[in-house]
């Protein structure tokens, strides 16, 4: 079905949704700022929020997720062009391409301790990263379950939820093994 | 190399390595980079943690020979 074809009802069903979303981030955001007074949730971070350090390793984590995102793109072109089948719509592929190398440069920055800059605090954001992974997980579970997931054998757009919701996740637990590993960081220094 | 005189010069003034960190402007995980000696900091980095110790660069930051 073309974008063309999509009812009203099926557009106002996507704008309720985003605003759905919108509005559950908006109440985690509000619990998380009682909790935490003195951080700020959903302010963009200039470079000056962080230091020396951290803009270095962001510097080069970007640096690795450029090269992830160039050899995965091309892993997917030869693999397209080898076994010439097309398993993942084409959208898709470069989509999960994308999703890899922003995984790398997350990841990367989340243990060298340059996701987050000195004003933030990363605990206030593990309530809003778990709510954002189990709905995007919701919602790809659904499809999973009750399709189409599939069309016509090609991985299709309906599993970019699924997709982010993984993603999503992986970063949720990384922010949580590396908050512990700094608490613990943290008493060994006061020791 | 470790910066054992970091540490010491911070220790000697009761301070956490946060507390340091606020001082000076960096995050905690990088005041611990520092002290353990995977970051070497740039020379205005350097000045600002010799302020707050209130000591002098050869005394926090000058390499014995060995």
């Amino acid at each position: 079905m073309s974008a063309n074809t999509h009812s009203v009802s099926y557009v106002l069903g996507i704008i309720c949704g985003v605003a759905s979303v919108y509005l559950i981030l908006l109440i985690v955001s509000l619990v998380a700022k009682a909790k935490y007074p003195d951080t700020r949730l959903f302010r963009f971070c200039r470079n000056r929020d962080y230091d020396e350090r951290q803009l270095a390793v962001r510097g080069r984590a970007a640096g690795y997720a450029y090269v992830a995102l160039a050899l995965t793109v091309f892993a997917y072109g030869w693999a397209t062009l080898m076994f010439d089948m097309t398993i993942i719509d084409p959208f898709m592929g470069i989509f999960i391409c994308i999703i890899f190398s922003i995984a790398v440069y997350v990841l990367i920055c989340i243990f060298q301790g340059a996701y987050f800059s000195r004003i933030e605090n990363p605990k206030s954001f593990i309530l809003l990263f778990s709510a954002l992974a189990a709905l995007n997980l919701l919602i790809g579970i659904r499809f999973l379950i009750h399709g189409p997931f599939l069309e016509d054998g090609v991985l299709s757009l309906n599993a970019i939820n699924l997709i982010v919701g993984l993603l999503v996740l992986v970063v949720d637990i990384a922010v949580i093994v590396k908050s512990r590993m700094d608490s613990r960081a943290e008493e060994i220094d006061e020791d | 190399m470790k910066n054992l005189k970091l540490k010491a010069a911070r220790a000697a003034l009761d301070l956490s390595q946060q507390q340091l960190a606020d001082m000076v402007g960096v995050s905690r995980q990088t005041m611990n980079a520092i002290e353990k000696g995977d970051y070497n900091p740039t020379i205005n980095l350097c000045r600002a943690i010799c302020k707050a110790l209130g000591k002098t660069l050869d005394e926090l930051f000058w390499e014995e020979d060995t």
